[in-house]
């Protein structure tokens, strides 16, 4: 806490997810001599999977850049040098947040989850960002064959087709630039075919659902937001996730993963939330002590996350290791939804789309507004009877506690 | 000046970029035809309100799903006030 030394600090390549050994450099958003706040972006970091936007945690003064743009650094390996502000002695917090990564050094190497969730973006990228774009295939497929990625650069985005194109004995010639965003969505579809399969491959799964009545919760949620200007409003989504996270700290059984044969309950509440890309695919980042949020603090989040997908970048902070996964189909989707797993966690819940039902009530059909929630549970780690534990907390929660907070 | 109905339009098709604006049928659920869900739909207004000024109250939402009445209810909550 004290300015006993103000020595520059390292600021390495962060782990962006757990299968994550390395990550290239994909445009430094700040030189030596600037000075960057905390929580400003210094650094945009290309994954096998996406594009993620890496931020510092402590007012600093950049010493040095340590890596060039297009270089591939290994996570943990030092891309810059920086002096804290104020002397204190933390450096830059890890790039995962203010999480449950136990992070001692300086150097922002964070979250060692064994698996890293499916983040990746078909994102329409800006034109003079696409000039100089190598999809992962591509590069693997240049470094394979030992070419000069230069030689690709400056055409449009280099795909694994251009390099094939390019090195095959009859068609010397790079392919068209407009294949970028197919390109980008084939690695998310890829990443997100490896992972459903392992899930469903090693984990066994049992599904449990319940109808939930929303009767309480639509009620008060309208009041709410009857008074509400429109950047307050709250919508039953948030609710939701409140009490999926809410849930899953009164159920630990159903929070944490497995790990070497092992169920390994979690610390916190990290819950990773689907959100379903317009344009196809999925992106699931993470939100850290999401049992501590209030609804409003929920919604405010959510907003931002989905903000940042649909823009094609999220942030290092949002990719931390989540502990449960939540998939809420929207008011468009299906009514049911039973999810797969994430491994190496044990449960994911899904909502529905919120309907009206012929319910009973007192003894009587009335119609209600309702929603279905499931429970996939991994059996090795849990049982029916916690799962329906689980599954109905979220009903208590819905009725009470958190209503109370709107 | 731009009427309501360009206003509507660009609102939606800055959350729904993907989607042919021009090619939604005025009288329909616009939500149901280019798949907003309630967060796309909360973004749709607030790039109404960013052009307009106007909040949409949530008890409204009933009056504005389709393009036709929603550019109805902008136009007669800008004339008011309105030059």
């Amino acid at each position: 806490m004290t300015t006993a030394t103000r020595d520059a600090t390292v600021f390495a390549m962060p782990s962006l997810g757990a299968d994550m050994d390395a990550g290239r450099i994909t445009r430094w958003r700040v030189g030596p001599g600037d000075h960057v706040e905390r929580g400003q972006i210094i650094v945009v970091v290309e994954t096998d999977k996406s594009d993620i936007e890496v931020e510092v945690f402590q007012p600093a003064t950049v010493v040095e850049l340590l890596a060039d743009e297009g270089d591939l650094v290994p996570v943990g390996a030092p891309i810059a040098r920086l002096l804290p502000a104020n002397g204190d002695d933390a450096g830059p917090a890890p790039a995962s947040g203010p999480p449950p990564a136990p992070v001692a050094s300086p150097v922002a190497s964070p979250v060692a989850s064994p698996v890293a969730l499916p983040v990746a973006l078909p994102a329409r990228l800006p034109a003079d960002r696409q000039a100089s774009r190598i999809t992962p295939r591509a590069r693997r497929l240049i470094d394979e064959r030992g070419l000069d990625p230069a030689s690709f650069t400056g055409r449009g985005t280099v795909t694994g087709d251009a390099v094939l194109a390019a090195t095959a004995p009859t068609a010397p010639q790079p392919a068209p630039p407009d294949t970028a965003p197919p390109a980008r969505a084939d690695t998310m579809r890829t990443h997100i075919a490896e992972l459903m399969t392992r899930s469903w491959h090693e984990i066994p799964h049992f599904h449990l659902t319940r109808r939930l009545d929303l009767t309480a919760a639509t009620r008060r949620l309208a009041a709410a937001n009857d008074t509400r200007s429109l950047e307050d409003r709250i919508v039953p989504a948030a609710l939701m996730l409140c009490a999926t996270a809410r849930a899953a700290a009164a159920v630990p059984a159903c929070n944490g993963w497995w790990l070497d044969g092992a169920f390994q309950p979690a610390p916190e509440v990290g819950l990773g939330v689907v959100l379903s890309l317009r344009t196809g695919g999925i992106l699931v980042p993470t939100i850290e002590r999401a049992d501590r949020l209030t609804p409003a603090d929920m919604m405010a989040r959510l907003s931002e996350l989905v903000q940042r997908a649909r823009q094609g970048r999220l942030r290092a902070s949002d990719v931390g290791r989540a502990t449960i996964t939540v998939t809420h189909l929207g008011d468009r989707g299906a009514d049911t939804v039973n999810g797969v797993i994430h491994p190496p966690q044990v449960a994911i819940v899904g909502f529905g789309a919120v309907h009206d039902a012929v319910v009973v009530a007192d003894g009587a059909p009335a119609v209600r507004p309702v929603v279905e929630a499931s429970l996939g549970g991994d059996h090795r780690a849990i049982d029916g009877l916690t799962g329906s534990r689980l599954l109905a907390r979220l009903q208590v929660l819905l009725d009470g506690p958190i209503l109370e907070e709107l | 000046m731009t009427n309501a109905r360009d206003i509507v339009l660009a609102a939606i098709g800055r959350i729904a970029p993907e989607v042919d604006t021009a090619a939604l049928a005025p009288d329909v659920d616009f939500r149901e035809e280019a798949e907003l869900d309630s967060m796309d739909f909360l973004g749709v207004l607030a790039a109404v309100q960013e052009a307009t000024g106007i909040d949409v109250p949530e008890s409204d939402y009933p009056r504005i799903v389709t393009i036709d009445r929603f550019s109805d209810y902008l136009t007669a909550r800008l004339q008011p006030s309105g030059a």
